[in-house]
């Protein structure tokens, strides 16, 4: 055995280096292959009828039907359809993936193992292996050892009309099995019991291998109670043929237990008891058309079902049975207890118990209470109970008015579900099940969406969005900047959210690393004697919460340093930071908002000055100063101008830099006085402009008296007492500027809080 | 509130137990099989994408600091795609399949009908924390099935805000939320599922089909892979510029993004599937780039010319960037910059940021193919240029890994190469000239091969991924033919074998006894 799997391990490295070379691809090869199984089926069915005589006792007739003739028919069905099959389907694309093309290939999955079963040993060991060399496999097929004869028969003669290097037959029982499941395949094709399904897709869990199981269960056939004798009779021989008639009922798909009405079974029962003499003959024993039991230890499970004490009384007819030649009489039962094994576990044998129901429809609730079957056989004319037997129950297939003729069937997949299998295979289902269809996506250079790439803003949002839509015009309408973007996704919006969910803050471990709330409030002035100071007061707004607070700033700011907060008061803070770098930069970088609040910093000088003496009244802000006639746009007038507001301090770049839409001025206002809007300057040639001001990063403020306050509750009066009407409005606001000059983030990241003291 | 957190914490078999039985309960009931529970639950996603886009923006930016945007075009947009797909193509999908009968069963009809598995579970990844969790979840409603999702642990916040928003928007007596880690996870998969779906990495999925095999569930499962690009040294950039600008300009010159754009289109398209992808962790984001020697020099400035633009000088600052998502990703992804035969490699970027968890797209020349970088999926913003001589060799490299990535893809203008391409690479998915973008189209399958999973969804795909193809067939009682039963003859063979050879004049002579 070791010999053996040595071999097989340098048969296997030949196998997949065969598929690498792309040579099972070749339609040439797959044709070549499967006519090699069409010459060996034809110059081997002698044999072939005597190896599946010898293993089951099939009457060659029988054995014809069920696997020569079936396979031969597939076979042709796939020659014929195989250019077909392999050729790539095209995939609709939308207009918007403009001068694309996209197809789906079938690409054979590489090396697959094919286990089959002893029940139909030549059928489902060759039905999966033409459905694997049809989709461009190479393939190990291992026969099961329980049919002796058909398994050296697949092994010495099938090599001999097939390609050797890529399609192999190996022999062998349970050890063997084992081994080759240890093996890494690219699929695996598995016909048996549920309890060694379980084993081949645990060990296919290991390799992350697909497999398609293909199991049995407990097929039902429900016969209604029909009244033409015709249908009756009919029916009924259908039955006895899928319940006998195949292997001796030894098949997955046949009629595992039959439901009728309790008033029709006994005309049931004697029209079967009919029937089956007319098959069989009186004596079944003598007559060639009824197959055996595979072996002795099956042979031994039927007779311990039917020896069952509860079950013996319930036979009606037949239950002759023979040790030494391995036969078991066509046997019917009527109403066998239901919790019998015989009831529990699939019969696989020609044992048919007949269970009564008071009414037909009540087989769907006695279907649905047992795992899911690989088929249900109903036979009816009643149309209402044909559409509640496919809505509502759950099967691997539904056959009308016969049974098993299913599995001949090429255009329906055939498999089953939950308990009766994974997956499905016949006709174009066999090669669907051993390719994978790969999807391909082609492009050309020559048509590209710029929205598609960043750096991100809402203009590319709302074009994806059209996009998506499939909003062509829409989309254009956006491109022609006709249509505005309505959405307003920026960060203020996500900040404000953040704030939200702040509320009830839930501190994760990586927010506790870098936030350090403390509670160390005792820490002594001398602490930050060498650090650099901010004292901020959020201008005239309600009362901001202030873990919030400290946080969003610290996400603002963005500090190398340490930095420190602590709260002195409502609304009030006090920042130290131990960069001064940062320092420096968070002052040049004032205005300072907090979710539209002005943050108004002041500097502190911790040695000589008191938190109550420094003057909030102020803050600093850029102003756009905009209407400046070309040749006037420069230092010397940017001053002018400048010295006309509360205190000016620069200008925004150079000379030439000025020469924009618009020049830029630092100057410190006076928050308590009303903004200023803008300025009248007298031209040299004596006429008037008006200049307007914009506010970069504006705070909330009044429209109605432009004074820097969170909202004014009162009417806004003027000198005269007087209410005033809207005199500002949201045009001062300077537009946000594409680069910002004069900020550059140079931190890492989120800042350090230390100590933070939050209590107030 | 308190007792959802009670509930959490105790979260164990039993628990899993119970949620199955409730599901189960509902699925057998028949709730979930109607046309019209399917559009309402569908429905109810779509408004609750819709009325909660700044939340789940939010959450992503916690989770992975993602830009907005970048949440809503491959997250959010996406999804709400796949709902409105699905609501209006649905009523196709549901319609049984008739399939024609062959002479072997005449007279006899045939339909497939798909139908709802019944429960299944949807576990799902962290980098694309909502779409990953929903997309599946979509296909699951439209196909009628109860469905159990298990969002990562990892992206704590997205999972939170699903588990609050499935509640409140869907049916909650058959669509369920668990949040939690391993212990959870393994609490549920220890049930019988009917399905499950699960999306991650290739150890986790040995795990999940290992325990889908003791209840013989069906699993898909999308897993990643080291995804190539192959750049061929042929595609000329210049021509197509001009072309695409004669295409636009008469669109517009209002938008000088438009004429910025256009340049290195190829470039361009990688660095938007690397590092515009949630900063290279995303399973189909290009892992590495194969191309010629002559021609490494060249990419490698483009690349360094685009990426200035799109993330500016200092990209570690961009808010354009989605950052490592946690310590252990950012140690693995340390770790394997640090490698000796790959530090010195580093051509472009490398900074790194430990607190934030930032590092910046950093591409890195002629790395060996023994090193590490280059055995695991790479799942981050670092790409490594392999150098071949010819362009050609580059599908060996990729076929000698022995592993089958989820996507590849190629860049050239030459029509031979992309047939050998096509005929050569087995992936999940192939792209000819873009990246990622396959990913976009419901009509092509979704999915990997091999050791990047298996099976597929998206679009129709979905709805098949969660549905049995039921064979039905029908049959009347006339025409029985005789030959089927026994006792068998001789002639009963002969008429047999005409029979399945499906030819009706050898039938007629198999009858008539003449052959």
């Amino acid at each position: 055995m070791d010999k053996v799997m040595i071999d097989l391990e340098t048969d296997l490295k030949v196998m997949r280096e065969c598929c690498r070379s792309g040579k099972t691809k070749e339609l040439s090869w797959r044709r070549s292959q499967l006519k090699g199984l069409q010459t060996f089926l034809k110059e081997n069915e002698v044999e072939i009828f005597r190896a599946l005589r010898d293993d089951l006792g099939k009457h060659y007739v029988e054995a014809f039907r069920d696997e020569v003739g079936l396979i031969k028919k597939s076979l042709n069905l796939a020659l014929k359809d195989l250019q077909k099959w392999m050729s790539s389907r095209e995939a609709k694309l939308p207009i918007f993936a403009l001068l694309s093309h996209a197809e789906l290939v079938p690409e054979p999955l590489g090396l697959v193992l094919v286990i089959s079963p002893w029940n139909f040993p030549l059928a489902l060991s060759l039905e999966p292996l033409l459905g694997a060399i049809a989709a461009g496999n190479a393939v190990v097929l291992k026969p099961s050892e329980l049919a002796p004869a058909c398994s050296s028969l697949l092994f010495n003669t099938l090599p001999n009309y097939l390609d050797n290097e890529t399609i192999k037959v190996i022999e062998g029982g349970p050890a063997v099995g084992e081994q080759l499941l240890f093996k890494k395949w690219d699929k695996i094709f598995f016909t048996g019991s549920a309890r060694v399904g379980r084993i081949v897709m645990s060990a296919a869990a290991k390799h992350l291998t697909p497999v398609t199981l293909e199991l049995g269960g407990k097929c039902p056939a429900v016969l209604d109670s029909l009244s033409w004798s015709w249908d009756k009779e009919v029916a009924v021989n259908r039955i006895i043929g899928a319940k006998y008639g195949s292997c001796a009922g030894q098949a997955c798909v046949s009629v595992d237990y039959l439901l009728v009405e309790k008033a029709f079974s006994s005309a049931v029962v004697e029209l079967m008891k009919v029937l089956i003499k007319k098959m069989y003959g009186d004596n079944p024993r003598e007559s060639q058309s009824v197959g055996r039991i595979v072996n002795k230890r099956h042979f031994l499970r039927l007779k311990n079902l039917l020896t069952d004490k509860m079950v013996k009384d319930s036979i009606v007819y037949g239950g002759s049975m023979d040790e030494d030649s391995l036969f078991i009489e066509p046997t019917i039962l009527v109403d066998p207890p239901r919790e019998s094994t015989i009831m529990t576990e699939e019969i696989f044998g020609p044992l048919l118990p007949i269970i009564t129901l008071d009414k037909i429809e009540d087989s769907i609730d006695f279907i649905n209470a047992r795992p899911k079957p690989l088929a249900i056989y109903a036979f009816t004319k009643n149309e209402t109970f044909r559409r509640r037997m496919v809505s509502q129950t759950s099967s691997g297939a539904v056959v009308f008015n016969d049974a098993i003729i299913q599995y001949a069937a090429d255009t329906i997949p055939f498999g089953g579900i939950g308990e009766s299998g994974i997956g499905n295979y016949h006709g174009k289902f066999s090669f669907d099940t051993f390719s994978h269809y790969k999807a391909v996506a082609r492009r050309s250079f020559l048509t590209d969406f710029w929205f598609r790439f960043p750096p991100w803003n809402n203009y590319k949002l709302e074009l994806f969005e059209t996009a998506y839509n499939y909003d062509y015009f829409g989309m254009l309408l956006i491109i022609l900047g006709l249509k505005r973007s309505r959405r307003r996704f920026d960060r203020r919006v996500v900040k404000s959210v953040e704030w939200k969910r702040l509320e009830n803050l839930r501190l994760t471990k990586a927010d506790d690393s870098q936030l350090q709330i403390g509670i160390n409030n005792g820490s002594s002035s001398s602490k930050y004697s060498n650090d650099y100071c901010l004292l901020g007061i959020v201008w005239k707004g309600k009362k901001i919460y202030r873990e919030a607070m400290i946080k969003m700033l610290g996400n603002l700011w963005i500090t190398k340093g340490e930095l420190t907060a602590k709260e002195i008061g409502e609304n009030k803070y006090f920042f130290s930071f131990s960069d001064k770098e940062d320092f420096d930069r968070i002052k040049a970088g004032r205005p300072c908002c907090f979710d539209r609040n002005l943050v108004v910093l002041k500097e502190f000088d911790m040695d000589s000055m008191e938190p109550k003496e420094v003057n909030f009244k102020h803050e600093e802000l850029w102003i756009h100063v905009i209407g400046l006639p070309i040749k006037l746009m420069e230092r010397e007038t940017a001053k002018v101008i400048g010295n006309t507001t509360d205190w000016f301090i620069t200008v925004d770049g150079d000379g030439g830099d000025l020469k924009g839409k618009y020049t830029r001025i630092r100057v410190l206002i006076d928050l308590t006085k009303p903004l200023k809007r803008g300025i009248m300057i007298h031209m040299d040639d004596g006429h008037i402009k008006w200049i307007s001001f914009h506010y970069e990063r504006l705070a909330k403020f009044c429209f109605r008296c432009g004074i820097h306050e969170q909202s004014c509750n009162q009417p806004c009066l003027d000198e005269n007492g007087t209410e005033v009407q809207k005199q500002y409005g949201a045009f001062l606001i300077a537009s946000q500027r594409r680069k910002a000059v004069e900020i550059k983030f140079e931190g890492h990241g989120q800042s350090q809080w230390k100590n933070s003291d939050v209590h107030s | 509130m308190a007792r959802e957190v009670e509930k959490k914490a105790v979260f164990d078999t039993d628990s899993a137990k119970e949620v199955v039985k409730e599901l189960r309960a509902s699925f057998v009931a028949g709730k979930t099989k109607s046309y019209e529970w399917r559009v309402a639950q569908l429905k109810a996603l779509l408004k609750m994408t819709e009325e909660n886009e700044p939340q789940i923006a939010a959450a992503l930016r916690d989770d992975l600091s993602k830009p907005e945007l970048e949440s809503y075009i491959y997250e959010i947009a996406m999804l709400k795609n796949s709902c409105r797909l699905a609501l209006k193509e649905m009523k196709r999908w549901i319609m049984p399949e008739k399939a024609k009968t062959s002479l072997t069963t005449f007279p006899s009809s045939a339909e497939i009908v798909s139908e709802p598995l019944g429960v299944v579970l949807v576990i799902s990844a962290w980098n694309y924390p909502f779409l990953l969790s929903l997309d599946p979840v979509v296909g699951a409603i439209a196909a009628g099935n109860a469905v159990v999702l298990k969002p990562s642990e990892i992206a704590p916040a997205t999972a939170s805000l699903l588990a609050k928003l499935v509640a409140n928007y869907l049916d909650s007596s058959c669509i369920k939320v668990v949040e939690g880690a391993v212990s959870e996870t393994s609490a549920l998969l220890e049930k019988k599922w009917d399905k499950i779906f699960y999306t991650g990495n290739g150890r986790v999925a040995r795990i999940v089909m290992a325990a889908a095999a003791k209840h013989l569930t069906p699993v898909v499962l999308e897993l990643g892979g080291k995804s190539p690009v192959i750049v061929d040294s042929g595609i000329n950039l210049q021509v197509s510029i001009v072309l695409i600008l004669l295409h636009v300009c008469f669109l517009c010159d209002l938008h000088a993004d438009i004429l910025i754009c256009v340049f290195q289109v190829a470039t361009r398209r990688i660095i938007a599937g690397k590092w515009g992808c949630n900063n290279g962790q995303a399973c189909i984001s290009p892992d590495y780039i194969i191309t010629t020697k002559d021609y490494a020099p060249k990419l490698l400035d483009s690349f360094k010319r685009e990426l200035e633009q799109f993330y500016g000088k200092n990209p570690l600052e961009s808010k354009d960037l989605s950052r490592i998502v946690n310590s252990n990703h950012f140690a693995r992804l340390s770790k394997l910059l640090d490698e000796d035969k790959v530090s010195g490699k580093i051509v472009h970027g490398g900074e790194r940021d430990k607190n934030n968890l930032k590092i910046a797209p950093t591409i890195l020349l002629d790395v060996p193919l023994d090193s590490l970088i280059m055995n695991e999926e790479i799942f981050g913003p670092l790409l490594p240029i392999i150098m071949v001589d010819k362009v050609e060799d580059s599908f060996d490299v990729i076929n000698s890994s022995g592993t089958k990535p989820l996507a590849a893809y190629l860049f050239t203008n030459k029509e031979k190469l992309k047939e050998k391409f096509v005929a050569t690479v087995s992936a999940g998915g192939l792209v000819v000239n873009d990246t990622t973008v396959h990913l976009a189209e419901h009509t092509l399958p979704f999915g990997g091969v091999g050791d990047s999973g298996m099976g597929a969804y998206h679009g129709k795909f979905s709805f098949d991924a969660f549905s049995h193809k039921k064979a039905v067939l029908y049959r009347g009682f006339a025409c029985d033919a005789f030959v089927r039963y026994p006792p068998y003859t001789r002639r009963k063979l002969r008429l047999l074998q005409a029979l399945l050879g499906g030819s009706l004049l050898s039938i007629i002579r198999a009858l008539l006894g003449w052959s």
